[in-house]
């Protein structure tokens, strides 16, 4: 195998004359939805058939004529000059009634309610964390809204507000759900549920966050022992499946014992810490301990082999994106599998292989039918 | 991105500190070998106005552009070190920033003795080329600068020089001084005339640049080409620069993060060499 693969051009042009143009605009006319000729008010027929026109049309480029009839609404990515709507971006139509919006193919995550997205803690604030999810702002976790040490039902107290770094400083990888919007677009979030909260035992690999399919569910186990978690928001965690009850995950039963003992938790933790070696657990002790795991700095122990399989998974999710592919969790071990046809991981950097593995979960998809 | 998680740093060191034996190497967060670089796409010539032009775009998303530029000079009283100018510009970075310098002074040194003693800028006794390099780094995620050493390679390879008109260069071995014959001064100094260039006819300047390869070293390991994410748990860096078929001057070692700064034994550096040993001849044929 080389060292190095290098694509040498040098025509003098920066086009591939061989660039395949995908995108082909079926219809002549420079209009996507325009009304044909006639002056005559739109039958609801004649809507549904534009309608269907205009999804075959596919992908409409920004400054496109999208209709020149007053009736629609104008959404986002659309503006109007003189009662003609035009695209302001480039992607597809969408119609809901008399909505008219056109959704941008690539872009910035938009956060909606109830999305799953991971995101990276960029500043710790008053009461807040600012977390980076690859939206147009920051989001913003309140302290209220994460499990605290101590049981899930505890009330934050003051120290809590003193020691937030102990919990979640900058840098560290959390996973959490999208609570609500706040009127200028930016996302609260919550992690007040078992399956949300800090990250870690893997590597993390981000895609475009037009590529996630929003399901019901984004943390997938998968062969090889492997979970990985796809963000809404595009940021993917791939890490070790960790068993439950190893690891500070157990805490469900723990509320209500540590009520009384939460008040004393900030004392305890720097006792804790400072005696790890020589702490004799005591019954509510050892569940203050293990609730601390969830905000843990310490990874597993993870053997070679599940980190080369860890290197496989965000392999087979880069070349997914790197084909434009939707990643689902079908998708992604569809390409775990044909990706065994290639030993050696570093080959799967190289962009022949990744196309072909492409081209593999897309075949595989179709004999599926 | 330079912020990464405690939990992230430390799996990511863990996989690369794994050591060497059972044949294992170290798991690199892409699954490359140590010895593996990105893939990498380069565009020759497309700058018209130019004399050589190279756009390197790596598979990360690091685009570099490099074009050259020759420029006819009067050699005389001029230093060794004034026939190459770089310039260098590194989106997000000022120019006069330690960075962007430091990297600067890098190539200017590697690139200015090689290209001095190949004499392939000369033109005659007098006239030599002057050579301009523009470096342009649209955008960057780790140490640019062997890719930089790259895609000067390229430039330099498909950079075309005019030609001396044949009869032009014999006229003026005969007939030296006689523009100058109203300036004494000149005949003094016994001038050529100024080189007359063919219009149409390019010759290359057949000048092989040399190239400057980046060792991450981690725990006992040295990986080649290190990522972003290799760079930011990497303790040290080594810049081993190769020319005509051997490990050359400078050798030099940058820090990539600012958490993680420790030394180099001469372990590192030897293994380091070797590697560059084994792996430009590949590199170098591959650009060619």
């Amino acid at each position: 195998m080389s060292v190095i693969s290098v694509v040498k051009k040098s025509t003098g042009s920066l086009i591939d004359d061989d660039t395949p143009y995908y995108y082909k605009d079926s219809k002549t006319g420079t209009d996507v939805l325009e009304n044909g000729d006639g002056d005559e008010p739109m039958s609801e027929e004649e809507s549904e058939a534009h309608d269907n026109d205009a999804d075959t049309a596919g992908i409409i480029t920004p400054g496109k004529l999208i209709t020149d009839d007053s009736i629609w609404m104008r959404g986002h990515g659309t503006y109007s000059l003189a009662n003609n709507t035009y695209s302001s971006v480039c992607g597809t139509i969408s119609k809901v009634n008399k909505l008219l919006s056109v959704k941008p193919l690539n872009g910035r995550y938009q956060p909606e309610t109830g999305d799953h997205v991971i995101g990276r803690i960029v500043d710790v604030g008053n009461k807040r964390w600012k977390v980076d999810i690859g939206a147009k702002q920051h989001a913003i976790l309140m302290l209220g809204s994460v499990n605290l040490p101590g049981g899930v039902l505890r009330r934050k107290s003051e120290s809590d507000e003193l020691q937030m770094r102990s919990f979640l400083k900058e840098g560290d990888l959390l996973n959490a759900e999208v609570q609500s919007l706040f009127s200028d677009g930016a996302a609260s979030l919550h992690t007040r549920s078992l399956k949300y909260g800090k990250l870690r035992n893997g590597l993390f690999v981000q895609v475009p966050s037009s590529l996630i399919v929003r399901s019901k569910d984004h943390t997938h186990d998968l062969p090889g022992n492997i979970t990985v978690i796809l963000g809404v928001n595009g940021y993917v965690w791939i890490r070790k499946t960790t068993v439950p009850g190893t690891s500070g995950t157990n805490n469900n039963g723990a509320g209500l014992n540590n009520v009384s003992a939460s008040a004393s938790t900030a004392a305890t933790l720097n006792y804790l810490r400072a005696n790890e070696k020589d702490y004799q657990p005591g019954i509510t002790r050892l569940e203050e301990e293990s609730s601390w795991e969830i905000y843990s700095d310490k990874n597993d122990n993870i053997p070679n082999s599940i980190r080369q399989t860890i290197v496989r998974y965000s392999n087979v999710v880069k070349s997914l994106a790197h084909c434009q592919i939707g990643i689902t969790e079908q998708r992604v071990i569809q390409g775990y599998e044909a990706s065994m046809a290639y030993p050696n991981l570093g080959t799967l950097i190289e962009t022949e292989t990744m196309e072909s593995l492409g081209q593999d979960v897309i075949n595989a998809e179709k004999m599926r039918g | 991105m330079s912020l990464l998680s405690v939990t992230e740093q430390e799996y990511l060191r863990t996989s690369l500190e794994s050591k060497n034996n059972n044949n294992l190497q170290p798991i690199r967060p892409d699954g490359r070998k140590i010895d593996q670089f990105r893939p990498m796409g380069i565009s020759l010539d497309f700058l018209p106005t130019s004399n050589g032009s190279t756009r390197l775009v790596s598979s990360d998303g690091t685009e570099i552009i490099v074009s050259s530029k020759v420029e006819c000079v009067d050699a005389t009283g001029l230093d060794l070190g004034d026939f190459l100018v770089i310039d260098l510009d590194i989106q997000g970075y000022r120019d006069d920033s330690i960075y962007v310098n430091q990297m600067k002074s890098i190539l200017y040194k590697s690139l200015n003795s090689k290209l001095m003693e190949s004499g392939c800028l000369k033109i005659n006794a007098k006239y030599s080329f002057k050579l301009c390099l523009d470096v342009l780094v649209l955008s960057k995620f780790s140490y640019p600068l062997s890719l930089i050493s790259m895609a000067i390679y390229t430039t330099l390879q498909s950079t075309n020089v005019p030609m001396l008109l044949e009869s032009e260069s014999e006229k003026n071995a005969n007939i030296s001084g006689r523009s100058g014959a109203n300036q004494p001064k000149d005949i003094e100094l016994n001038i050529d005339e100024l080189p007359q260039f063919n219009d149409y006819d390019m010759k290359p300047l057949n000048f092989q640049s040399p190239l400057i390869f980046l060792i991450a070293l981690i725990g006992d390991n040295c990986i080649v080409d290190p990522s972003e994410l290799e760079s930011s748990v990497a303790d040290n860096c080594l810049l081993v620069s190769f020319y005509d078929k051997k490990v050359t001057a400078p050798i030099k070692s940058i820090s990539l993060n600012d958490s993680y700064i420790k030394g180099f034994t001469p372990q590192h550096l030897q293994k380091s060499i070797k590697l560059v040993e084994k792996i430009a001849p590949d590199v170098v044929a591959a650009l060619n």
